[in-house]
């Protein structure tokens, strides 16, 4: 699809997205007034615009389930002129620096790269997005999903208001509002290193590798996984403002507007608790640490290194785990080497910040081995796989970012008067993971994940058409496995069958993947299960059609593309 | 002069000024679009000519041919957004003509397909683009179908699950509308409280094969 085709929803998210970090950016200088410079202030901002977003989004959303949609976007407009005045009081010229220029020129080329991806995307993918879309245009429909076993809220909201009140289609506004979350996180890491080290190099270095050096964020939209993406934000947010806590003028501030953030993350994604959990037990560990004597105190990051490398032994062996290692260590091989290396100059420079990310690691990577059992989901773990394989960049590229400064202040050190080193080492280290992500990078859709294609959009026209709307459809399915613990019996579609419910109102029944037609008992089970169509999509793991087509007295083909089939089950009189 | 240019490039006057270009250029593409939009069709322009979709989908193509359940054809097209109104096809073969009449996605406008009577494989065929107001042909192209029924690819960079269950179907119903709040970890999955009938068990295990695969 041209890229033009979204032009409208992302015309209109950019501008939400940046009137959030203005308003963001309004609240933050308001508070800590003259404490940091116009490009922390940015990158604070940048981790901070779903806050005023996600309030518009609340509002609106409230508004409509009480009042209706139009009343809902009267509001939504009056939030938004009534926020501009305050936009315009105060001085905005602190933001406007070379560096803060050069962070608003790097988001820019991150939002061009970024939205890249909506050239060839035709839905959003896999058979999460499907669920995400069913919740959205529920909640546009008026009605807000509370039930027990739904979570991660806030994403859904922040799409409905977004899709209602700029009139746009919800896949768009969940595409796009991906991609330019994606485009603007890099950018929220500049403040930590930059904070933590005092080096700009550094600090662009980070925002560099934490945008193109790894596989994630970027792989989680080719998940669906758009709530945990959007809690990164606030998660980023969190940790920038867990950094004031330490300073005693801004210490019950920076409290408040963690506690805030970690709601926030929360209300995106639940298991974001976790990740805090784990951060704040690290500090703790790092702050103890600090406190041993010269023999614990290198002793300790020996043994976190084993514990690390027993964690990751332990996911190597498991099937569900291992995804976490192979997705780092195929795409991000040269990176990983490069943050390794680094890794030790950061150790050695800052040690406090490198313990504590290492431990973070480690804790976050223990989360994913810890069993839990709630009532309502089975057995689980802390943290699943995916939601781990995301967060785990950011202490690596933290750790980088530290490296990174480490490498300065040690040369400098060696070459004090080689005065441009920095700057020529910084060339090198951004040339370096430039070229990396040239090589390595995927900037569209990854094919493991993108469910449906053009035919099966073909198909879903023809079925909403001549299926009748109480049809039955059998789907191609297999065991949802993120855990090592999970029941055999979770099961989540497979292939463009998935879509059929959100998108037509068809009713679905999920069957085995490799489901056995030839076998006699499969045609009755069918029939006594009310089973009136099958769908066959083209996923690796979709029913096998040459199978269906050998049977055409009890499985019909009534529509045949060579990517999307539905047959009819006949004979069950 | 400088008096003026120092005041323009004054932070907060390049903010108004930024904001104002910005919205100049918002509206200014909006008045293209809609502009482009009114443009009526010239009737006396050569049509387009089409062929099969190529890697990038960019103008008026044929995604693919297939069939429907009483043997007509189906022609799976990509059409850019609003580049043609309404339209239908005519298809040309050595036997005569046929009307294709044609039908969107609404959730992909530019996904259209459209069905009519059957064509022979290795038939020769034109097919031209006609629009519903006024019969004018907008697209014209040549095929020759090789083949309609091409199975599934299967990729080998994803595992399959190995076992082959008996009859492993679990009636797990989404309902016509709204979501299955049945779900396990908000993901749209099933979970085994949910099924309205008891599972055959699968003969076969099947292996484990994660979920949320890496790229491939």
């Amino acid at each position: 699809m041209a890229l033009q085709d979204h032009a409208m929803a992302v015309a209109c998210i950019v501008l939400m997205v940046f009137w959030g970090g203005w308003v963001s950016y309004k609240i933050l200088a308001a508070i800590f007034k003259d404490r940091f410079t116009g490009v922390e202030y940015l990158s604070l901002a940048s981790s901070a615009w779903l806050f005023p977003v996600f309030f518009w989004a609340f509002l609106v959303v409230l508004c409509a389930a009480l009042l209706g949609w139009n009343a809902a976007k009267a509001l939504a407009t009056i939030l938004i002129l009534a926020s501009v005045w305050f936009l315009f009081q105060g001085r905005p010229d602190v933001l406007f620096s070379f560096d803060s220029m050069l962070l608003a020129a790097f988001l820019v080329a991150s939002l061009g790269w970024s939205l890249a991806f909506l050239q060839k995307a035709l839905l959003p993918s896999y058979f999460d997005s499907a669920w995400h879309y069913s919740i959205i245009k529920q909640i546009q429909g008026g009605q807000v999903p509370l039930t027990g076993e739904y979570y991660h809220l806030g994403y859904h909201l922040v799409s409905a208001a977004l899709a209602s009140y700029f009139i746009v289609p919800v896949t768009d506004v969940m595409l796009v509002l991906g991609q330019v979350t994606l485009a603007i996180l890099p950018l929220t890491f500049f403040f930590p290193i930059r904070f933590l080290t005092r080096s700009n190099s550094a600090a662009f270095f980070v925002v560099l590798l934490a945008g193109l050096g790894f596989h994630m964020p970027s792989h989680l939209v080719d998940w669906g996984k758009y709530p945990a993406l959007l809690s990164l934000v606030s998660i980023q947010f969190v940790l920038n403002i867990l950094l004031l806590v330490r300073e005693k003028e801004f210490r019950r501030q920076a409290a408040w507007l963690a506690g805030l953030g970690m709601w926030l993350s929360f209300f995106m994604h639940t298991r974001s608790i976790i990740f805090f959990t784990s951060f704040l037990g690290a500090w703790l560990i790092a702050s103890a640490w600090n406190q041993f004597s010269s023999l614990p105190r290198y002793g300790t990051p020996g043994a976190l290194l084993l514990t690390l490398a027993a964690e990751l032994f332990n996911a190597n062996q498991s099937a569900v785990l291992q995804p976490l290692l192979t997705g780092y260590l195929r795409s991000d091989l040269w990176i990983l080497g490069l943050v390794l290396s680094l890794a030790v100059l950061a150790f050695k420079v800052y040690p406090r910040s490198f313990f504590l990310l290492l431990c973070f690691l480690a804790l976050l990577l223990l989360g994913m081995l810890i069993p839990v059992n709630l009532p309502a989901y089975g057995p689980l773990t802390l943290l699943d796989r995916p939601y781990v394989q995301g967060l785990i960049y950011i202490p690596l590229s933290l750790i980088g970012g530290l490296g990174h400064a480490g490498l300065i202040q040690e040369l400098c050190r060696f070459f004090p008067d080689w005065k441009r080193l920095p700057a020529f080492l910084g060339l090198l280290l951004w040339g370096f993971v430039l070229l990396n992500a040239n090589l390595h990078h995927e900037f569209h859709p990854s094919p493991c994940c993108q469910l449906a294609n053009r035919d099966d959009m073909a198909a879903y026209a023809w079925m909403d058409k001549n299926l009748p709307p109480h049809a039955r459809v059998l789907i191609a399915s297999s065991g949802l496995n993120v855990t090592s613990f999970e029941t055999s019996d979770a099961r989540t579609g497979v292939d463009g069958g998935i879509w059929l419910t959100p998108l037509i109102a068809r009713r679905t029944v999920l069957a085995w993947q490799a489901l056995d037609f030839d076998q006699s008992k499969t045609h009755p089970q069918l029939c006594r299960q009310g089973v009136d169509y099958l769908y066959v999509g083209s996923m690796p793991q979709s029913f096998d059609s040459a199978r269906l087509d050998l049977q055409q007295k009890l499985y019909q083909p009534v529509f045949s593309l060579p990517l999307a089939k539905v047959y009819r089950v006949t004979g069950c009189n | 002069m400088f008096g003026m240019l120092k005041k323009l490039s004054a932070p907060r006057s390049l903010l108004f000024l930024l904001a104002g270009l910005a919205v100049l250029s918002l509206l200014g593409w909006l008045g293209w679009k809609v502009n482009q939009l009114r443009q009526p069709v010239d009737p006396t322009a050569e049509p387009i000519l089409f062929e099969y979709c190529g890697a990038d989908l960019v103008d008026f193509c044929v995604l693919s041919f297939g069939r429907d359940g009483d043997g007509n054809t189906i022609v799976n097209l990509f059409v850019p957004e609003k580049k043609f109104s309404a339209f239908y096809l005519n298809v040309i073969k050595a036997t005569g003509e046929s009307r294709f009449e044609c039908d969107k996605s609404e959730d992909e406008p530019t996904s259209v397909y459209c069905i009519g009577g059957p064509v022979n494989l290795n038939e020769r065929i034109e097919i031209r683009l006609l629009s519903k107001r006024g019969d004018q042909t907008l697209a014209r192209g040549r095929f020759t179908i090789t083949a309609f029924l091409i199975s599934a690819p299967v990729s080998e960079s994803q595992p399959t699950e190995t076992g082959t269950p008996e009859a492993g179907i679990t009636v797990i119903e989404t309902p016509t509308s709204g979501i299955i709040f049945q779900g396990q970890a908000g993901s749209g999955v099933s979970s085994p409280a949910d099924k309205n009938e008891p599972t055959p068990t699968p003969s076969v295990t099947p292996t484990v094969s994660a979920s949320y695969p890496n790229y491939p």
